[in-house]
């Protein structure tokens, strides 16, 4: 199947040329930021100090929902942080606890919709996945598929880490989750397959990850022909090809699908290491500062980070890009369902569909 | 700011018309916005994509930016009330510069407010937002302002056409069923923001629909700040870490050892 042909105008928006007057000047950049890189320290998963809490729109139960809301009406935090400021009259700090408590019971309101969301949306996955089960068979998955007019040529799956004591959690889990999305991606054509862990934990367990998609290959096509694969670290640029074991001949570039892995790292910090990098050189006039514009910098993010994808599918109950590398977010389409938190294949063809349905105009 | 055109086009009316109403509801947004308190608001009134559009209606499209901005700042209307002031950011060596001198008026009148912030992110990509702020770097790296050592994210957003006044958006709404960011705010919204995509034309997005989102937002909030209070996971500073543990563990008293070996 040409998958490239139906990338086709998409890839016209952002064509770039390659006729760059200092290619030399490129390589430079790049061989100093992937030097630098590689001494950046990933997150553990333990660390949850540095994140701000996001909205979580489903962790709660009804009860808890309800409990908070009681303890925000009686104990309102921020009329206290801004009475200690300024003590208030006791009129005004009534007319506050007038307006508060009309407040909570509007949020009283919203915790029973949500209620009745959260159920809805949980039913409606659990018809999908009754209905789009693939059964780990491609020629299902490839029909669902072939129904499209069109599909991403590169995607991005955003994963999270769950504890080890959680179903399907830790690293034995999300490995099995990437490979699973990464069968899903060969049998409906599409090469290029992007995931992002926030704290990078894929990249430190590669071999668990390699041995885990040939097992997964190996169930979905068979032990006679399994697809060929890489992954990738674009950040500390190593590469590896098939399973363990090492039985492509050396030569082989050209793979079924190549998956590659990024986390936080790859987004802000590398962005300031490449700036570091650039006005480092321009003082030390290796880099004229005329060099330094839009192509140039979408020329060394790519190739440190990678492309922009298409389709970013987030397997997450709200959206939230958890730091996504900011510059490859610009046209991309982005899907999550509502209250999902599991890796399945509706989530995965639901996503497609919605990318096959969209027009992007860049700007006309 | 999307979907004017879809509006026009539904109503049968001509393109013109579809940003008319688009600009009448940007004032009922910004009413609405500052009401509830929001302190900046940040409109993407035109992308630098947006030149490949007609002449005519980019012609169309600032003179209408102009005259709303115009009657934001100077004409007696409801949203003159709240003290805002107005900040173009975004490449301004792509505006005309009869729409540019103008616009730079506007600022310059509504530079004394500080109660609230109207950013006209005009002519903005982000992707061009983020160049033009490492072209700054290196230019005060390059005059010795700044050394590489120094050079963090911060330093970066501080650079950006903000100039620092925004670190982190905390609702960026996306009007019109698209859900993608189009260039706008990658930087700003990609980290624990909250993003909503809303089905209705940016015509049609009127107070209700500023009110729930808004309201939506707050909702989550009050529980994830009950939730971290309860869970007692809220930060505390390292000032009241030492005020806690400030007893060394040797002076804590305990009972006697009872030990079949020799107790040193």
């Amino acid at each position: 199947m040409s998958s490239e042909m139906k990338t086709t105008e998409l890839e016209d928006s952002h064509s770039l040329e390659n006729g760059f007057s200092s290619g030399a000047s490129q390589d430079l950049v790049y061989n100093l930021v992937q030097q630098q890189q590689q001494e950046l320290k990933e997150i553990p998963p333990t660390d949850s100090s540095n994140r701000d809490p996001v909205p979580d729109y489903s962790n709660d139960t009804v009860y808890t929902t309800i409990y908070n809301l009681f303890r925000n009406l009686i104990w309102p935090q921020a009329a206290l942080k801004s009475e200690e400021e300024s003590s208030p009259s006791s009129e005004s700090s009534v007319s506050y606890y007038i307006y508060h408590s009309i407040l909570v019971f509007f949020y009283l309101l919203m915790s029973i919709y949500r209620f009745y969301e959260y159920t809805y949306n949980r039913t409606k996955l659990r018809f999908l996945n009754l209905a789009y089960n693939p059964s780990r068979a491609p020629s299902l998955i490839n029909s669902d598929v072939n129904k499209l007019p069109k599909i991403p040529y590169r995607i991005s799956a955003i994963l999270n880490y769950k504890s080890e004591q959680e179903e399907n959690g830790g690293v034995e889990g999300l490995c099995n989750d990437a490979s699973e999305i990464a069968a899903w991606c060969l049998s409906s054509g599409i090469p290029n397959l992007t995931i992002y862990e926030y704290h990078g934990v894929l990249k430190k367990h590669v071999p668990e990850l390699r041995r885990s998609v040939y097992r997964k290959l190996v169930a979905y096509f068979g032990t006679s022909n399994v697809p060929t694969y890489r992954i990738n670290i674009p950040h500390l640029n190593v590469s590896y090809a098939g399973s363990f074991d090492d039985e492509y001949p050396s030569d082989q570039d050209k793979f079924d699908i190549e998956i590659s892995l990024i986390s936080v790292l790859d987004g802000r910090s590398t962005i300031v290491e490449l700036t570091k990098v650039m006005s480092h050189l321009s003082k030390t006039h290796e880099l004229s500062e005329k060099d330094i514009n839009l192509k140039f910098i979408d020329q060394e993010l790519q190739q440190l980070v990678g492309h922009e994808p298409d389709l970013i599918v987030m397997f997450q109950p709200y959206l939230n890009l958890q730091g996504y590398p900011p510059w490859h977010t610009r046209l991309s389409e982005m899907y999550w369902e509502p209250d999902n938190e599991e890796v399945t294949y509706a989530v995965f063809l639901r996503a497609l569909q919605k990318y096959s349905t969209c027009k992007v105009n860049v700007g006309r | 700011m999307d979907g004017n055109r879809r509006y026009a086009k539904n109503a049968g009316l001509p393109l013109k018309e579809g940003h008319r109403a688009g600009a009448e509801s940007l004032a009922k947004v910004l009413t609405c916005c500052y009401k509830l308190g929001v302190k900046d608001v940040t409109v993407y009134a035109f992308s630098i994509e947006n030149f490949n559009r007609p002449q005519s209606e980019i012609d169309t499209i600032f003179q209408l930016l102009k005259s709303r901005l115009a009657y934001i700042a100077y004409e007696d209307s409801p949203v003159k009330q709240f003290h805002l002031s107005i900040k173009i950011v975004g490449n301004r060596t792509l505006i005309p510069s009869d729409v540019l001198a103008d616009l730079e008026q506007i600022e310059e009148s509504t530079a004394g407010n500080t109660a609230h912030n109207l950013f006209i992110a005009f002519p903005y990509t982000s992707r061009d937002d983020i160049v033009h702020s490492v072209t700054e770097i290196t230019h005060k790296v390059k005059s010795d302002e700044l050394k590489v050592s120094e050079i963090t994210a911060e330093t970066i957003e501080n650079n950006f056409y903000y100039r620092g006044e925004a670190s982190k958006v905390d609702i960026l709404v996306r009007t019109s069923g698209h859900t993608r960011l189009s260039d706008y705010m990658l930087w700003q919204c990609h980290q624990d923001s909250v993003i909503s995509y809303s089905n209705t034309l940016w015509p049609n997005f009127k107070f209700y629909h500023t009110w729930w989102t808004i309201f939506k937002w707050s909702y989550y909030k009050t529980l994830i700040l009950e939730d971290a209070e309860t869970m007692q996971i809220k930060r505390i500073t390292d000032k009241e870490i030492n005020e806690r543990y400030k007893e060394p563990i040797l002076s804590l008293s305990h009972p006697p050892f009872a030990s079949v070996t020799k107790v040193t």
